[in-house]
């Protein structure tokens, strides 16, 4: 069975002042029907470029996609389409969800008028029709008196609440992928638990594939199916969530997991990983991680790692990972 | 709210006298006098020279001309103008409706123009499109506005014949039906309200442009493509529509360079209103029909301003009081 989403050597590129930055740069994942696939990593490591590539909402120029770069929704190379039958594909196909509610809903629009605006663009409602939908989609994710705050201006609402909305304008055409680029970054610790509840209850109830955009591994725990890390503009370890959690195989992914902080392990020291992601204009040579990692042997800062599986279905990208039946 | 417009009608009053008390200096700080002026090319005895300051009260201190004229336009008296031998009022009240008629034209193509052409330079930044407008907007915002004027009455009065380079009506005006003098007025107008329009509309072009990039920036543009909408809708519906908030402030900010562009381009094209008014008034030192039509000039400027707020304050539903 092919994956609903087949994203293949995804190069995204920004020709900046300083040079060509590889943001990212030969990334390639599946996303299946009713999945939910965390993609996690610092800031910078291009996890956000890989998002926005999907649906083509970098500017180009500056930005460019590689030749080689394949994104098949439903076998169709997102890549190649035209202007027109890519709008067909954003918003009804594929939605996306953003970090920043507050700066990701038009300030002089209501919320209801930009959600009418998403029904709309994809069928043939009419205002009215369209309006009793966006109060059933607003009432669907929880905003209390959804006929009164749909006449609200998005600064008249809470970030919890402003998330809420645009998480009922992702959905308004019942798309079958949404794309959540941090959703939660930006809201309070107890909003951020009802939105992942929110979200993962929609997920269930609208039978949609979720790839789930995030810096914090703990948050992926509690949803994820599959998880990816990313580190310098490419994936270095992917693998089912509880294999990543238990055994994780890349050095990186080990550092991370030692940032998260445990409720089981009150004491313990969490320790991060020294030094800070480089520059997407000049990628390390060899492993990109090479020059933070602890673990790193003689070949690594100058041979590209390659995939080492290191058990059904978990792949990392590690000279020093174990392959499976070795140990 | 009412709070808001108590205050900004208190700023108004201070701003329209201090304007009286500085056009008052500057006109009689100014070389020669009414006098001067009226008996400019005939040579007459200094008594009677003498007679005519007396009878107009120019032997008078500064001060008291001064304490006289604030209590004079305090009372809504404007006084008599010099050379005209009428009323100020008169001579104002005439010029007005050709001004204002001539201002809002130019106003409208300013801005219709300008938006135009910002959204469409903002929509496509750095493209050969954008850069060629640029340069455009740039040569008509340097050219002096006489000398554009005088070029498009050469241009589109000489060469081209197809309308009248001088007055705001023709000579047989009274003579035509209804409908015919509103064409023969539209028709005059055209050429003066280019002048003044497409030198404003420069101005609006190249700072609209910049808004619209700036909109561009904003997060909700990447939503409104996310959701699949057309690029149309991206800016019209929602690049232009934030774009268009300082549009509103920048309305009430260009009502004095309409009105300053206005005195010259009367003057090229014969266009009997409050700017030719002003600058016969100036030639002849007519102290009241110059200190007149700049009062005039900053009330209109200021009841612009307070316009232009409460509008930007009904538009932006950040700032409307909740």
């Amino acid at each position: 069975m092919t994956a609903l989403l087949r994203v293949r050597n995804l190069s995204t590129s920004f020709a900046t002042e300083s040079g060509l930055a590889r943001a990212v740069d030969d990334v390639s994942f599946d996303l299946e029907q009713g999945e939910t696939l965390g993609l996690v990593g610092e800031s910078g490591c291009g996890k956000t470029v890989t998002a926005l590539s999907i649906l083509r909402l970098i500017a180009e120029p500056p930005g460019q996609y590689g030749e080689e770069s394949r994104i098949e929704y439903e076998g169709v190379n997102l890549l190649e389409l035209s202007a027109r039958d890519l709008r067909e594909i954003r918003g009804a196909q594929i939605a996306m969800i953003f970090q920043e509610p507050m700066s990701s809903l038009n300030p002089v629009l209501t919320v209801g008028s930009q959600i009418v605006e998403a029904i709309r663009a994809h069928g043939s409602e009419s205002r009215r029709e369209a309006t009793e939908r966006a109060v059933e989609l607003l009432t669907l994710v929880g905003i209390p008196e959804p006929g009164r705050q749909i006449n609200d201006y998005p600064h008249q609402m809470s970030g919890g609440m402003q998330q809420r909305v645009m998480i009922a304008m992702a959905l308004s055409c019942r798309p079958k992928i949404l794309i959540a680029d941090e959703p939660t970054t930006a809201l309070d610790v107890t909003i951020q638990a009802q939105i992942l509840d929110l979200l993962m209850d929609l997920k269930v109830r609208f039978g949609m594939s979720v790839l789930f955009i995030t810096h914090d591994l703990g948050v992926l725990a509690g949803i994820a199916d599959r998880v990816a890390v990313m580190y310098g503009g490419k994936i270095v370890e992917e693998g089912e969530v509880h294999a990543i959690f238990e055994r994780p195989a890349h050095p990186y992914t080990q550092g991370l997991l030692r940032a998260v902080p445990h409720i089981d392990r009150p004491t313990a020291q969490l320790r991060g990983i020294p030094g800070a992601v480089p520059t997407a204009t000049e990628w390390p040579s060899g492993c990109r991680f090479h020059p933070r990692c602890s673990q790193r042997i003689d070949r690594c800062s100058t041979e590209t790692p390659p995939d080492i599986t290191t058990e059904t279905e978990h792949i990392a990208r590690c000279w020093v990972a174990t392959p499976a039946g070795k140990s | 709210m009412t709070r808001f417009l108590v205050r900004r009608i208190l700023h108004s009053v201070a701003i329209v006298f201090i304007v009286a008390t500085i056009t008052f200096l500057l006109v009689h700080i100014a070389p020669g006098d009414p006098a001067t002026a009226q008996f400019r090319d005939r040579p007459v005895s200094p008594e009677i020279v003498a007679q005519y300051r007396r009878d107009w009260g120019l032997d008078r201190p500064l001060y008291q001309q001064y304490l006289s004229y604030l209590s004079n336009i305090a009372r809504g008296n404007l006084g008599q103008s010099f050379s005209l031998n009428r009323p100020v009022s008169e001579v104002v009240l005439q010029a007005l409706p050709n001004t204002v008629f001539l201002a809002v034209a130019a106003l409208g193509i300013s801005f219709a123009v300008g938006i135009v052409i910002g959204t469409a330079q903002g929509a496509t930044p750095n493209s050969r499109f954008d850069h060629t407008l640029t340069a455009a907007t740039l040569a008509v915002f340097s050219m002096p506005i006489f000398w554009f004027g005088l070029m498009m009455m050469l241009v589109f009065g000489q060469w081209l014949g197809w309308f009248p380079v001088s007055g705001a009506t023709s000579p047989v005006y009274s003579a035509l039906p209804f409908l015919g003098r509103v064409a023969d007025r539209l028709h005059h107008l055209v050429l003066p309200a280019l002048t003044l329009g497409l030198g404003g509309s420069a101005v609006v072009a190249r700072f609209h442009r910049a808004e619209i990039a700036e909109a561009f920036a904003q997060d909700f543009i990447r939503t409104a493509r996310a959701k699949g909408l057309s690029e149309r809708d991206v800016v019209l519906r929602h690049a232009l529509r934030n774009a268009l908030l300082p549009a509103i402030t920048m309305l009430g900010l260009s009502l004095p360079v309409l009105f300053s562009g206005a005195v010259l381009v009367e003057h090229v094209f014969a266009w009997h209103g409050m700017g030719l008014a002003a600058f016969d008034a100036v030639a002849r030192r007519d102290y009241n029909v110059v200190t007149a039509i700049a009062l005039f000039g900053a009330i209109m400027v200021v009841i612009g301003n307070v316009v232009a707020d409460l509008a930007y304050r009904r538009v932006d539903p950040r700032t409307r009081a909740s």
